[in-house]
């Protein structure tokens, strides 16, 4: 634990408590969509399929980053991860993307996606909007992350009809903006 | 065809539904009742370390990072009121009718 770390947190006003557990709920979310993602990527076959295969990858892999990112942050502020990862499933802050009925529907396929990265934006906008000019390190952090999911988002959103999301597909390396909390 | 009656619930009848020891978890909002128990982020009651079951939300949903629109998917079960048989806590009564407006 970064013991004045914590103090500086809890002085600012903030219910350091919560805070983790909110952390170590989101840190679920993120992993446990990377795992479910797992499952929608390899379903994603087909000529209508392959088309978002590499969206949902991309996004699947940033999300673990999320997961890599905010595990030294939970340990600094004094929390932990459960000691059973069936625990940690349970205690998502988001349900769990789940395969729909049928997987050759790629409508259900993406509202399955786009849910689950809508949950991550209201998840991180909680946390920034606790943290912003007091936690400047969780801030920072969760900002990062916000900016990634708002980009899945959008991504999702975009194939799914509802209007442009304003960018390309990532290029080059993942996680433009959590990368510099990776080791 | 017969309406359907919605039973009311005062605070005090809420507060036992805070999906602790094996209780449902309902919540206020706008006079109105929900049951959020097969709700994954409402489980033992407890909504993202900030929210308890058995309580009426009307003012917490102002900062929350979502709109009503996620509460509608769950069944309404009741009505809050002040006390029962004194008819809805918020919103209006079923055939109530405006006030005149004072300054006309």
């Amino acid at each position: 634990m970064a013991k004045v770390a914590r103090e500086m947190v809890a002085k600012a006003g903030i219910d350091v408590d919560q805070l983790v557990e909110l952390l170590v709920k989101n840190a679920s979310a993120e992993l446990t969509t990377y795992y479910y993602y797992t499952i929608l990527r390899a379903n994603l076959i087909g000529l209508e399929g392959e088309g978002i295969k590499e969206i949902a990858e991309v996004a699947r892999v940033e999300d673990r980053n999320h997961f890599e990112a905010l595990m030294p942050r939970i340990y600094e502020l004094g929390g932990k991860l459960p000691a059973s990862m069936v625990d940690f499933h349970n205690i998502s802050a988001c349900p769990p993307a789940m395969l729909p009925k049928d997987p050759t529907d790629t409508r259900a396929m993406l509202t399955v996606l786009v849910e689950a990265e809508r949950c991550a934006v209201r998840g991180y906008t909680h946390i920034c909007n606790m943290t912003a000019g007091k936690d400047h390190r969780t801030y920072d952090l969760s900002q990062a992350i916000l900016n990634e999911e708002i980009e899945h988002e959008s991504w999702f959103s975009e194939f799914l009809g509802e209007g442009p999301s304003g960018h390309f597909m990532r290029r080059g390396d993942t996680s433009p903006f959590v990368g510099k909390f990776l080791r | 065809m017969p309406t359907r009656t919605l039973r009311e619930f005062t605070a005090d009848d809420l507060r036992r539904y805070n999906g602790l020891d094996g209780s449902p978890s309902f919540i206020g909002f706008q006079g109105k009742v929900y049951d959020v128990s097969k709700s994954f982020l409402w489980k033992e009651g407890r909504h993202e370390a900030t929210h308890q079951a058995g309580t009426d939300l009307t003012q917490a949903l102002v900062g929350a990072p979502h709109g009503v629109e996620l509460l509608e998917k769950y069944p309404v079960v009741g009505v809050l009121v002040e006390k029962t048989g004194r008819g809805p806590i918020s919103g209006k009564r079923a055939g109530a009718v405006d006030p005149p407006d004072a300054a006309s």
